[in-house]
């Protein structure tokens, strides 16, 4: 577990456009605001996301917990590098699960007018950490099955 | 993409006796009875169960002579990449319902624009 001599990086950019009936500033404000963000962020039904610390301004930083209701293991740090108000947001991000770093993004979120719309472009530049000695970190259910393929594989 | 793979190897896993079976296959190569042998199911059962890891791409088979050997695919997804992949799936559905929460909101807010 505390080897850390196999893990390897995977490198991936992420882009997602959407176009909102809104104006740029109710979307600049729908991830300003934290309570908007809980009321919208979470993926699914029984997703849970709690925010120990909410710092939106450059230099501020968010730590959230999230993931299943019954299980949140995900711990994210969010730090802002840049805030221009309607116009674009960029953080960078740690994703830790039960303790072990999963990844560290880049994340650009774009504003743009679209008529009465907005245009939305969030960039995600993601590496991820793929160790083994992460899969020790997994107990149950398929991703055992899987760990216990990737092991042979190693 | 990765997405539709990645569906596929969860429900190709969801099944007890398809893990078992992967377990199995991931101390080697194994024929279809082989396979069979330590489960409870009928032959035709496990042929259903195998073509469900086949098409998932967890597993492969192949038929030399009468016999049929099966092995795990070792072009699996890595951890990295399931993680990638369940990340953009995950931020995909948050987007659409960031979606959902402005038109919730439309009404909630008829000076818009002019909050800041």
């Amino acid at each position: 577990m505390t080897t850390d001599t196999q893990t390897r990086m995977l490198h991936d950019t992420i882009v997602m456009e959407r176009t909102y009936n809104a104006s740029p500033a109710r979307v600049f404000a729908a991830w300003e605001s934290v309570e908007a963000r809980l009321r919208w962020s979470v993926p699914f039904p029984e997703a849970g996301a709690a925010y120990d610390q909410a710092e939106f301004k450059v230099g501020g930083l968010d730590i959230m917990r999230c993931g299943h209701k019954d299980d949140m293991r995900y711990l994210a740090h969010v730090r802002y590098l840049e805030i221009l108000p309607d116009r674009r947001i960029v953080m960078a991000e740690r994703v830790a699960e039960c303790g072990e770093i999963r990844a560290a993004s880049l994340i650009t979120i774009e504003f743009e007018p679209a008529g009465k719309a907005t245009k939305q472009t969030v960039t995600m530049q993601v590496s991820a950490f793929d160790g083994s000695d992460m899969l020790d970190g997994y107990s149950t259910g398929w991703t055992a099955a899987l760990d216990n393929l990737a092991k042979e594989f190693e | 993409m990765q997405a539709v793979a990645l569906d596929r190897t969860f429900h190709a896993l969801s099944d007890p006796t398809r893990r078992a079976m992967v377990q199995r296959l991931a101390r080697g190569p194994a024929s279809v009875s082989e396979l069979a042998k330590p489960l409870a199911i009928s032959l035709p059962a496990v042929m259903q169960h195998l073509a469900v890891l086949e098409t998932s791409g967890i597993v492969r088979t192949e038929k030399v002579g009468r016999v049929r050997t099966c092995s795990v695919e070792p072009k699996m997804l890595t951890l990295a990449e399931r993680w990638i992949a369940e990340r953009r799936e995950s931020w995909e559905r948050k987007l659409d319902r960031l979606a959902d929460y402005l038109d919730a909101t439309a009404s909630e807010n008829d000076n818009d624009g002019e909050s800041k």
